[in-house]
């Protein structure tokens, strides 16, 4: 019966239909394939990225939203925010989810090298050539090399800076250094003297032209301020305070804190500092400072916060180490002392009538970021990073979301002031890094590519008519200082002799290390350091030396 | 008009009937589902809720335990702490280090880091034992400075720490408060674990700063229902941290301060919150609000199920519903359809209303006849017709088809029965009627040949069919079609055909007609095929009646054994019966059966019933003569036995009075007796029960009264006692066979004419077989 059928039909049909429409849809698939990186070609007017615009496909790195793990030290000057205003935007520009974990510098160390060892490394990572030379022939990072035709920007820069390639393992990149962009405001500095320069005028005094009229100088300070500490440091990331001492200090004193490059012996050769005649120099020197109270009793001890606390209140009237950091203590410091200056004065003479110093190296040859070959999503995180050394990359990680933070102007990526008033308004102590923090740009946050121009500027930007003429007068000076240097990488070891030299090193510390704060502080007198030198050349500081220069040879 | 309406939607009205009391099977079983369903339901609602609220509140302990054990290892650990080696060795009041000791002094802060990295939730620990410096997991701060500017707590100054060390208490936690670091820049909140140990005999003092965020965050992932809300309370009841809005913590404050772990139900925010707490071996406690929603979300499922499957069946049942009842099969469509297709001339439309309407038309023609009874045409046609066939005044039957239709040489006849089954007797009568006629008009279509037909029982018609010589076949062809038409109605009614033989004579039709009679009644008693021929029948003439019989016959009339006179008069019955015989035949066996018991009776008073004109059938045959028997017996009774006059004179009474209101009490009482003893005794006498007799007068009294055509009968009704129209009808149908008009016609045509006289001659021949 026809009608039957006709009835029946479209009854089955909702039926089933009705049934069938419970079911829940599929999840899209999650892995998508990665397309090529945006190509750095440079941006002609300011207003081509709109502000806050969001990234069309074309710019995505890839077409599902996709997550990069990466595991970064954390400064404690700026600590590093998950959620930073370049995280969200790289989320909506690239379509990739920056996840950082920030690891306090103290604990990195141990915690990083516990992920490599046990295979268990995010996506991408921050390491220290030490690291770097141990791990890489593991087969633990990926090599770059061979991924070169992937890494068109990255290996660009290279080209333009050869030296790098002194960071290479057996001739081949393993992890992408993080390295500096020429910028404006870049002006050579380093870990250099930075002293109260309105007490050197109130005292009658002169910038100490040697460190023998340093120590005169300090002595004055002490006089006319007992309860003062001349002279303080802090601790280093990973190092005590003792070693950020002779970090900072060795080398003007004309040794070395550990294995370097002295052009000044031997016509040129790696020496190990602490293994060598010339460092009871540096100890001599500073067990003279310690003893009359003109170096901090608590030298060995100071943390970055307790140094910091002690400059900013005029507790402590110099320091050996990173200039940058003197506008910011000088700026809390006029709140108490309306009239303290802090001043950098030029590298001075030492004892073996060397003048010099390092500023710091172009490029940040211990701190690595590589990309962990056990990842799975390797394609995407070498994108990532090539992105980041391409012109584009480096100014978003650099400066912020263009147009918000940044305008391009004539090719160069220059702040808004308007940004740089928030931060200063903000009243903080370290207006710049906490600007750097926020925004997650620059030196302390990820940023394989660096371009100091932001902060830098900041730090002229905030100072007024005076200060900015002092502060382009430092500038000056530093350009004429011709004590100052760059320093020389280390050459690359083959694995042969990376593993020796680790063997060695870890002896060889184990015996120059503990010593130092005995002679800094006078528990010994310093010809006793001599049987020192003589263990620790035994044990293996020489071969340590032969290595390095046998490896150089072979470089050059 | 209304009759019109009601028979025409009489038939439509039986499809929805059935539509809808097949529906209403499929709603009940909808309704069974919903119900057990429900009950399911809400069962597995209250294990579910019961399920639910113990997997919240382990839920809640598995997760707190561990945060617990976490704020536990951190009170362990700032005495721990003052117990490790270096610190025991190294650690002394500032002013009492040499520079020796100085030397090693960083080995504390060292020792401090290991502490403060293996307890993920610190934020820093630092401890101090004087007021001039502090040891902190980073290195040795001044004590002024630290707490001034480098981990600075809000509004505690450095003194308040410094004058913890005059505390006696072991361990205190301290309320939560904010902690900046100044030259980080960061601000945590904190609760601060302070504990007090000596140290080569100096108080010394460990501060644990417990991120709260750390440690509480956590807890918020391993909640196992991400809308859950849960507070934290440190071991001094203050609020650590928590993820419900400030209303809602207010709402919930009273519980918080509750001593044990409580597990209950409360509304919060106007919504309905399952809410655990657990107090953990710390002293602090979490409260986890989870909204009771969460676990309906599950059961709503359920539910939803629940309604699509009852929706579902719902459709499918009124879907399904609809098709069977439409399958169902209707005979009546049947018919129309059948009709239609059977329709040969082109002048008719082939669609059903042309149908509907000529059965409407029918309907109506013969509503109009039937209803206006002073028109009796009909009757009259009838009565001619009747009269016709029963072979008397052929003539005047050609004449009444003088319209010019009966144009054929030749006629036959084809008696047709319908047996209604239980369905259709539950229908009213004019559901019958309406498939009566349509079978009619059915006929009507199939057999190509005038015909016309006559009423002559109660379903029964004759059909006299007027057809050229030799095409009987073309009119068994149409009674095969009909019954091919009907094969699939067995369930609701069966039509059986007795067909005649063929003659060229007019006076002829008596016997077709009896043929036709006698085969259909064949039909009717063996079964089998629908249609019989009486040429395939060997129709006997004769009847049986032997002398032996006749002679047993008499002598049970005799001893009056009205037992064994039915036995043997159903045996006579059946053994004349087996085999087709004319119906004429055994009209003339029961005359000679009653004439039996007339002669011997001598009873002149015994009148032959009537029933000449009327087709009896067997059953009916039989209880006629019983009942003949019985009043033979009864008479010649009343004539020797005036034993009882109790009953005699009921009797008479009742007969002088057939036209009041008689009832049995009431005659009881006359006579003098109980009412169920005259009962019991007039039936034994009598052998009528007392209601029967007092009708069966009424009735010979009515009958007196038919003759006389003045009087109405409705006013005979009146006269002989009877209170209603219907009543009278049905009782002189039952004595009579036939109803009082059809009597009163009779018996004008027998006046007028003459009366008729029994041929008995021809029975006499027969006879002798």
């Amino acid at each position: 019966m026809k009608v039957k059928w006709k009835l029946l039909f479209p009854a089955i049909l909702s039926a089933v239909s009705m049934l069938g429409g419970c079911q829940p849809q599929e999840p899209a698939g999650s892995s998508a394939p990665v397309t090529s990186p945006a190509s750095s070609t440079p941006s002609t007017a300011g207003t081509a990225d709109a502000a806050g615009s969001d990234g069309s496909a074309s710019t995505y790195l890839s077409d599902t939203l996709a997550e990069l793990h990466v595991m970064c030290e954390d400064s404690a000057s700026a600590p590093l925010l998950v959620d930073s205003e370049t995280i969200k935007y790289v989320e909506e520009y690239l379509n990739v989810k920056i996840i950082l974990e920030a690891v306090p510098s103290a604990s990195y160390a141990d915690k990083k090298k516990v992920l490599i060892s046990t295979d268990n490394m995010p996506d991408i990572m921050k390491i220290n050539l030490s690291d770097l030379r141990q791990f890489a022939r593991e087969g633990m990072f990926v090599n770059l090399s061979e991924n070169k035709e992937r890494l068109p920007n990255f290996f660009t820069v290279l080209d333009q800076n050869p030296d790098i390639y002194k960071l290479s393992i057996d001739g081949e990149m393993f992890s992408f250094p993080t390295m500096r962009r020429p910028s404006a405001g870049d002006d050579p500095n380093g870990q250099q003297p930075v002293i109260r320069s309105d007490l050197i005028k109130e005292y009658g005094l002169e910038y100490p032209d040697s460190f023998e009229e340093l120590y005169e100088v300090l002595k004055v300070f002490k006089q006319n301020r007992p309860g003062s500490i001349p002279l303080t440091n802090r601790k280093g990331g990973n190092t005590s305070g003792t070693q950020k001492v002779l970090d900072t200090m060795a080398y003007p004193l004309g040794s070395g804190s550990k294995m370097y490059y002295d052009q000044d012996i031997g016509g040129g050769q790696y020496v190990y500092g602490p293994a060598h005649e010339n460092f009871k120099e540096v100890l001599r020197y500073l067990n003279q400072l310690y003893a009359e109270g003109l170096l901090d009793p608590d030298y060995a001890t100071n943390t970055s916060d307790i140094w910091k606390e002690k400059m900013s209140s005029g507790k402590a009237l110099m320091y050996f180490d990173n200039t940058g950091f003197r506008m910011d203590f000088e700026a809390a410091l006029k709140t108490l002392e309306p009239n303290a200056t802090y001043d950098v004065f030029p590298t001075m003479e030492n004892s073996f009538g060397q003048r010099r110093n390092f500023i710091f190296e172009q490029h940040w040859s211990n701190s690595h970021y590589v990309v962990a070959s056990s990842s799975e999503n390797i394609d995407l995180a070498l994108a990532y990073m090539d992105w980041s050394f391409g012109e584009q990359g480096c100014d978003i990680l650099n400066y912020g979301v263009p147009g918000v933070h940044f305008d391009k102007i004539n090719g160069v990526p220059v702040m808004k002031t308007s940004v740089w008033d928030a931060f200063i308004a903000a009243g903080s102590n370290g207006p710049s890094y906490d600007l750097q923090s926020k925004l997650g740009i620059g030196l302390p946050a990820f940023t394989p590519y660096v371009d100091v121009g932001a902060s830098e500027l900041m730090k002229n930007y905030m100072l007024d008519g005076e200060a900015a003429e002092r502060s382009e007068a430092t500038a000056a000076m530093n350009r004429a200082d011709t004590g100052l240097r760059r320093p020389v990488y280390d050459p690359p070891l083959s694995q042969e002799d990376n593993e020796r030299y680790n063997q060695l090193l870890s002896a060889v510390e184990n015996i120059v290390v503990p010593e130092f704060d005995k002679y800094i502080m006078g528990l010994e007198p310093i010809e006793n350091y001599d049987a020192v030198i003589e263990r620790a050349r035994t044990a293996g500081a020489q071969e340590m030396e032969d290595i390095f220069n046998r490896a150089n040879e072979a470089y050059q | 008009m209304r009759e019109l309406y009601r028979r025409l939607t009489s038939e439509r009205r039986a499809m929805p009937r059935l539509y809808f009391a097949i529906l209403s099977f499929f709603l009940f079983l909808v309704l069974f589902v919903f119900i057990l369903g429900m009950g399911v339901y809400n069962a597995t609602l209250r294990a579910s809720k019961a399920e639910f609220e113990h997997r919240v509140a382990a839920g809640l302990s598995t997760i707190w335990e561990r945060t617990d054990s976490e704020i536990l290892t951190m009170y362990e650990t700032g005495r721990n702490l003052l117990e490790n080696f270096y610190v025991q060795e190294h650690l002394r009041p500032y002013t009492q280090i040499n520079d020796e000791q100085r030397l090693v002094l960083f080995k504390v802060s060292k020792v401090i880091n290991e502490s403060k990295r293996l307890l993920s939730s610190t934020d820093e620990i630092f401890l101090y034992l004087d007021d001039h410096k502090v040891y902190t997991s980073d290195g040795i701060a001044d004590f002024s400075s630290y707490f001034s500017s480098i981990y600075c707590f809000e509004n505690i100054p450095a003194e308040f720490w410094a004058s913890q060390r005059e505390q006696t208490a072991k361990l205190t936690v301290l309320s939560p408060v904010q902690v900046y670091r100044r030259y980080s820049g960061t601000n945590r909140r904190v609760v601060p674990i302070v504990t007090r140990e000596y140290v080569n005999g100096w108080r010394t003092v460990t501060v644990i700063s417990l991120d709260i965020e750390k440690l509480c965050r956590p807890l918020e992932r391993g909640m196992l229902y991400p809308s859950s809300r849960f507070a934290v309370l440190t071991s001094r009841n203050e609020l650590a941290f928590s993820n419900m809005e400030q209303e809602q913590l207010q709402e919930i404050s009273p519980l918080l301060t509750e001593e044990t772990g409580t597990a209950d139900y409360a509304t919060i925010s106007g919504e309905r919150y399952f809410v655990v707490s657990a107090v953990g071996l710390s002293g602090w406690r979490i409260l986890l609000a989870t909204p009771e929603e969460e676990f309906r979300r599950v059961n709503d499922d359920l539910l939803h199920l629940i309604f699509l499957i009852c929706a579902v069946l719902i459709l499918f049942g009124v879907v399904l519903s609809f098709v069977f009842a439409y399958l169902l099969y209707s005979p009546l469509r049947n018919i129309r359809y059948a009709v239609l297709n059977a329709s040969r001339t082109e002048s008719q439309s082939a669609s059903l209303a042309q149908v509907e309407r000529e059965v409407t038309d029918l309907v109506q023609h013969y509503q109009f006849l039937r209803d206006s009874r002073q028109n009796e045409a009909y009757f009259a046609m009838q009565a001619y017709l009747l009269y016709g066939l029963y072979g008397e005044r052929p003539q005047q039957f050609l004449e009444l088809l003088a319209g010019g239709r009966f144009s054929h040489s030749s006629y036959a006849v084809a008696a047709l029965c319908v047996q209604f089954k239980s369905v259709f007797r539950d229908q009213p009568e004019v559901t019958q009627e309406v498939m009566l006629q349509s079978i009619e008009i059915l006929v009507e279509k199939c057999i190509p040949y005038p015909l016309f037909f006559i009423e002559f029982g109660n379903h029964m018609r004759a059909a006299v069919v007027n057809l050229p010589k030799g095409d009987m076949g073309a009119v068994l062809d149409g009674l095969d079609t009909i019954s091919h038409i009907l094969e699939h109605d067995k369930m609701y009614l069966r039509c059986f055909f007795g067909v005649s033989s063929e003659s060229d004579e007019v006076n002829d039709l008596q016997r077709l007609f009896d043929q036709a009679r006698t085969a259909m009644e064949y039909v009717e008693r063996i079964g089998g095929q629908d249609i019989v021929c009486a040429s395939q029948l060997r129709i006997r003439h004769a009847y049986f009646y032997p002398f032996a019989q006749e002679q047993q016959l008499l002598q049970y009339l005799k001893a009056a054994d009205m037992k064994n006179l039915q036995r043997l008069t159903t045996e006579l019955l059946n053994q004349n019966l087996e085999t087709p015989v004319l119906w004429r035949s055994i009209r003339s066996l029961i005359q000679a059966m009653l004439g039996t018991a007339q002669s011997y009776f001598s009873d002149e008073a015994a009148s032959l019933p009537d029933f000449e004109y009327v087709f009896y059938s067997p059953s009916m045959c039989y209880h006629m003569l019983i009942d003949q028997y019985q009043r033979m017996i009864t008479r010649m009774g009343d004539a020797q036995d005036t034993s009882n006059i109790a009953i005699d004179y009921i009797r008479k009474y009742i007969e002088e009075h057939y036209a009041d209101n008689l009832s049995l009490t009431e005659l009881a009482e006359r006579a003098g007796y109980n009412a169920k003893y005259i009962s019991r005794l007039f039936k034994q006498y009598i052998g009528y029960h007392l209601s029967d007799y007092i009708n069966y007068v009424r009735i010979q009294k009515a009958k007196e009264f038919l003759r006389d055509p003045s009087l109405s009968i409705a006013k005979i009704q009146e006269l002989v006692g009877i209170p209603s129209y219907t009543t009278f009808t049905r009782v002189f149908k039952k004595f009579e066979g036939i109803p009082p008009s059809r009597y009163r016609q009779l018996e004008q045509i027998t006046r007028s004419e003459g009366a008729v006289e029994l041929d008995w001659e021809d029975t006499k021949e027969d006879r002798s077989e």
